[in-house]
């Protein structure tokens, strides 16, 4: 207990209380314009389901989550399985393709605003190229959503490249060997051999990946802060906006405490059984 | 399997193949680096210029406009601050989670995980009243004291994959040489957890270094991080570029040289010690 007692106090009081302070502040009428709340019950929480925004930004926030997650597992996985197969990978190639996971995500944000850009982009003047004309990614709604996904597999990919790389390279050898030998070909040994034994890893590949995909916030603010028509408005941004531009503490907490109850949910459901076979 | 005389034609197809994969994930990285050398003509040239005459303009600006330099000495100092912090924290509490049988063990450690699935912003309109609550909004001290508790579980999960791969004959053997259990953490384990030490030093660095959503809210003016300074200059109407990517360049190139180094512990870093690249 003396080893593990000051690490977990601390966290007690930075994490935990907090999540104190917002759940007794998820049931009052807190502003930060008037710091004396009244206590309301579940009115706020009955006012943030009601609210259209906010449902809307669950429904970006949704669809971005399976959208990058899909896109980014089969993008990583073939990736992952052409490495595999290689003879002799460079370890530099490895670590060059985990550059846009470390990036820092502000930076990210500049870098696709600078090649997503209608009058300069160099994205936008390959699509002249091609024939598409000017595109003007960041002011549709729908071309935005596809940029924010863009960015996101960019950034993320290598992440499911990599932790699926390690799964593929300590998979045992002698079951597709004997799969090989009973006449299996490439793409059934695949799916009868292959995935099915790299299950654990594919699921910690998937959970942590959504685990940091729901937190994404900074990429975005800085690409398209939400917009146009809040067509990338992610519930992080939504909150983000309440808490420190309408200064709407109370209405803030509510939002954030559905999304928390959402994750763990989410997490323990895919995640405990998992994490405890590990051990 | 034995190596044959030379490359066939389909690996050297495959290989070639992977290059060019690999290169499309650098390019907008490259692509940003070389926008941060470019004059305002090159750079908001409709048609993408490739080759130009480098300058050093964008540069001088930002450090004679916009104080990098005092926001770069902010970042190295909450950066290194929160990782010596951080780990001072971390290796006992991993030690112990290695090594002692705690009440409901796996359910605390499943507990710590989900800490770090909380998203920030979730936490931070409550932190920033505490901030100004007890005076410190503003400070060093609250991004150091805040990144510290958002790395801690990470830092504790890593930690104890690598402790836990340490022979519990060493602290036996210490034991017997008569060490206490602190003596032993700290004589004999200490130095072979080394290498994770290191790993979650660089990994909590970079964490704190890219964090943007605290140093946004917690800080104002000079006591600024780089990070917010990005997110500054990209916001406001009409966004000077040139200064902008040099700007982002500035933050990126630490975290692009310290990840290069990590590469070898990043897929158990990325998943908490759950896989063991």
């Amino acid at each position: 207990m003396a080893f593990v007692g000051p690490g977990f106090l601390y966290i007690l009081l930075i994490v935990i209380y907090p999540l104190g302070f917002s759940l007794w502040a998820s049931f009052t009428n807190m502003r930060l314009t008037s710091p004396i709340a009244r206590f309301v019950g579940l009115d706020t929480y009955a006012q943030a389901l009601g609210n259209e925004i906010f449902r809307e930004s669950l429904i970006v926030t949704g669809l971005f989550l399976v959208t990058v997650v899909v896109l980014e597992f089969i993008l990583g996985f073939a990736l992952a399985f052409s490495f595999s197969r290689m003879r002799g990978t460079h370890p530099v190639m490895r670590a060059l393709l985990l550059l846009p996971v470390m990036a820092t995500p502000v930076s990210v944000g500049l870098i696709w605003k600078l090649m997503l850009n209608s009058d300069f982009g160099i994205i936008t003047s390959w699509g002249e190229l091609l024939g598409f004309g000017r595109v003007l990614w960041l002011s549709d709604p729908v071309l935005a959503f596809m940029s924010i996904v863009i960015m996101d597999v960019w950034q993320w990919t290598p992440f499911m490249f990599l932790i699926l790389l390690a799964g593929l390279e300590g998979l045992p050898r002698e079951p597709l060997e004997s799969a090989a030998v009973d006449g299996a070909s490439p793409l059934q040994s695949l799916v009868h051999v292959t995935l099915p034994l790299m299950k654990r890893i594919i699921v910690i590949a998937v959970v942590f990946r959504l685990m940091f995909a729901i937190a994404t916030f900074d990429t975005v603010y800085v690409l398209t802060k939400g917009g146009p028509a809040r067509a990338t408005d992610l519930v992080t941004l939504f909150i983000q906006r309440e808490g420190f531009v309408n200064l709407n503490i109370a209405f803030a907490s509510a939002v954030s405490f559905l999304v928390l109850i959402a994750v763990l949910i989410a997490t323990t459901l895919l995640f405990k059984r998992e994490l405890s076979d590990a051990k | 399997m034995p190596n044959r005389s030379g490359p066939s034609l389909s690996e050297v197809l495959h290989v070639t193949a992977n290059c060019l994969v690999v290169s499309m994930f650098l390019f907008p990285l490259a692509w940003m680096g070389f926008g941060a050398f470019k004059s305002d003509g090159d750079l908001l040239s409709p048609s993408p210029v490739w080759l130009f005459a480098p300058t050093l303009d964008h540069w001088r600006f930002i450090f004679a406009n916009w104080a990098v330099g005092q926001h770069l000495l902010n970042s190295i100092i909450i950066s290194v601050a929160t990782t010596v912090a951080t780990l001072a924290l971390g290796f006992p509490a991993a030690y112990g989670l290695s090594r002692f049988p705690l009440w409901r063990k796996d359910a605390v450690l499943f507990d710590i995980l989900s800490l770090k699935m909380i998203p920030p912003i979730a936490a931070a309109v409550p932190l920033f009243l505490f901030a100004k609550q007890t005076g410190i909004y503003n400070t060093y001290l609250v991004l150091i004291l805040f990144n510290t508790a958002f790395q801690l579980p990470f830092t504790i999960l890593v930690l104890k994959s690598f402790i836990d791969e340490i022979p519990r004959e060493i602290d036996e053997a210490a034991t017997i040489d008569g060490c206490s259990p602190l003596g032993a953490m700290w004589r004999a384990i200490l130095p072979l957890a080394l290498p994770g030490l290191i790993c979650c030093a660089l990994f909590v660095f970079i964490f704190t270094w890219n964090e943007f959503l605290l140093a946004n809210v917690m800080v104002a003016g000079n006591l600024r991080p780089l990070p917010p300074i990005v997110g500054l200059a990209l916001t406001h109407r009409g966004i000077l570029w040139g200064p902008a990517l040099a700007l982002g360049l500035v933050v990126l190139l630490p975290v692009l040289a310290l990840s290069f180094s990590l590469s070898r512990y990043m897929a158990r870093g990325l998943t908490f010690g759950a896989v063991k690249g």
